[in-house]
């Protein structure tokens, strides 16, 4: 997922070619306040110009605090992005406010009710301890996303590149996105010019459980894609075990071994999953 | 009929792709005065867009000065709705 200034037409124009299988138009803090107007416009008319079919599209609109979110939504339903990113979400009552206000968008326009998701973005102690009840306050909701630079200020701490002050919001992000049964995304690592940190930074939020992790600079795309896509040796150990299931179910055994270890059901179902992540990728097995 | 009441302007003249667009009231009905490297190719799609934003919004009096820096046309636009909108005080 990679974070796009809604200001700048040219990375705008471009953003469908920088790698990232999701774009974040970004409405709210990389767009001052002067130009809330203007930035809504331009992002309006270059995706309902220019075809972006071929990336996942995400708007941030801005907060239910400000002034500018209403008017957000009126321009932006209309051209059914797949995802809302809704700001400082806090409560379940923040996520309801924003979906019914969406619902009254897409009734006006002729959409289907239910066509736009949500995707809270999680930035403060209170929206991190309410994750949960947050990912269940709407059929709409589809995953959850931490933003560490505004929850790292909220806890009154420095955000560091380590990351240890955000490690209780990354654990807790995740096993409540995973108990909704959404998914969720990590923050983005924001030193642009560490090529190395990226990558110690993406493996970890793997390692969490993250489905993916975002970016503001298309520099850490690659290394995002890569982290989080399986491995070929996962990929082929992964169709091993199906093979074996597969064998084991047509010999009629009840328990099924691979190189000496039990396959029970969470390996099976890791199995189908980096399967179903590989296809979606186009990676097959070697 | 709607009115320009106020100067506005609105793009960056420092990013590619994008355009600077002053608009100002006019006595003198709608003129469009257009500085653009590819004005020889362009200028002629670029001045019939901006005739067309403003006689979509019903503007009789407006000066616009357009500063282009290779804007596409959605773009270009863009800036014109959001100028127009300013300048009328919407």
């Amino acid at each position: 997922m990679l974070f796009i200034p809604g200001a700048n037409p040219k990375q705008i124009m471009f953003a469908a070619t920088m790698g990232a299988d999701s774009v974040i138009f970004d409405l709210e803090d990389s767009v001052s306040p002067l130009e809330k107007d203007s930035a809504r416009i331009l992002v309006r008319n270059i995706l309902s110009t220019l075809d972006f079919s071929a990336i996942e599209i995400i708007v941030r609109v801005n907060s239910l605090n400000s002034p500018y979110w209403q008017a957000d939504l009126d321009e932006i339903v209309p051209l059914k992005p797949a995802i809302i990113m809704t700001p400082k979400s806090e409560t379940p009552d923040d996520i309801k406010t924003f979906a019914a206000y969406i619902e009254q968008v897409e009734e006006k326009h002729g959409i289907e009710k239910g066509s736009v998701k949500i995707m809270p973005l999680i930035e403060t102690a209170l929206g991190i301890e309410n994750a949960f009840l947050i990912g269940k306050s709407s059929e709409r909701v589809v995953a959850l996303f931490l933003g560490a630079e505004d929850y790292s200020a909220d806890l009154q701490c420095k955000r560091t590149k380590e990351g240890n002050e955000i490690d209780y919001a990354r654990k807790r992000i995740v096993n409540a996105a995973r108990a909704c049964g959404v998914e969720v995304y990590d923050t983005p690592f924001t030193d642009a010019h560490d090529d190395e940190g990226i990558w110690a930074d993406a493996a970890y939020a793997k390692s969490l459980g993250f489905t993916g992790k975002s970016s503001i600079s298309p520099r850490h795309v690659d290394a995002i894609n890569i982290s989080f896509s399986p491995s070929q040796a996962e990929i082929d150990y992964a169709y091993e075990v199906i093979a074996a299931i597969a064998e084991g179910k047509a010999k009629g055994q009840g328990v099924v071994a691979l190189k000496g270890k039990m396959i029970d059901a969470p390996v099976v179902l890791r199995a189908e999953r980096t399967i179903a992540a590989a296809e979606q990728l186009g990676l097959g097995r070697k | 009929m709607n009115k320009i009441i106020k100067m506005a302007q609105v793009g960056n003249v420092d990013q590619n792709a994008d355009c600077v667009i002053v608009i100002e009231p006019s006595e003198n009905g709608n003129e469009i005065l257009l500085e653009s490297l590819v004005k020889a190719q362009y200028g002629d799609a670029i001045i019939a867009s901006a005739q067309d934003e403003l006689k979509k919004y019903d503007i009789t009096n407006a000066k616009l000065t357009i500063t282009d820096r290779g804007a596409i046309d959605c773009v270009l636009r863009a800036r014109l709705e959001a100028v127009i909108k300013r300048g009328m005080g919407v």
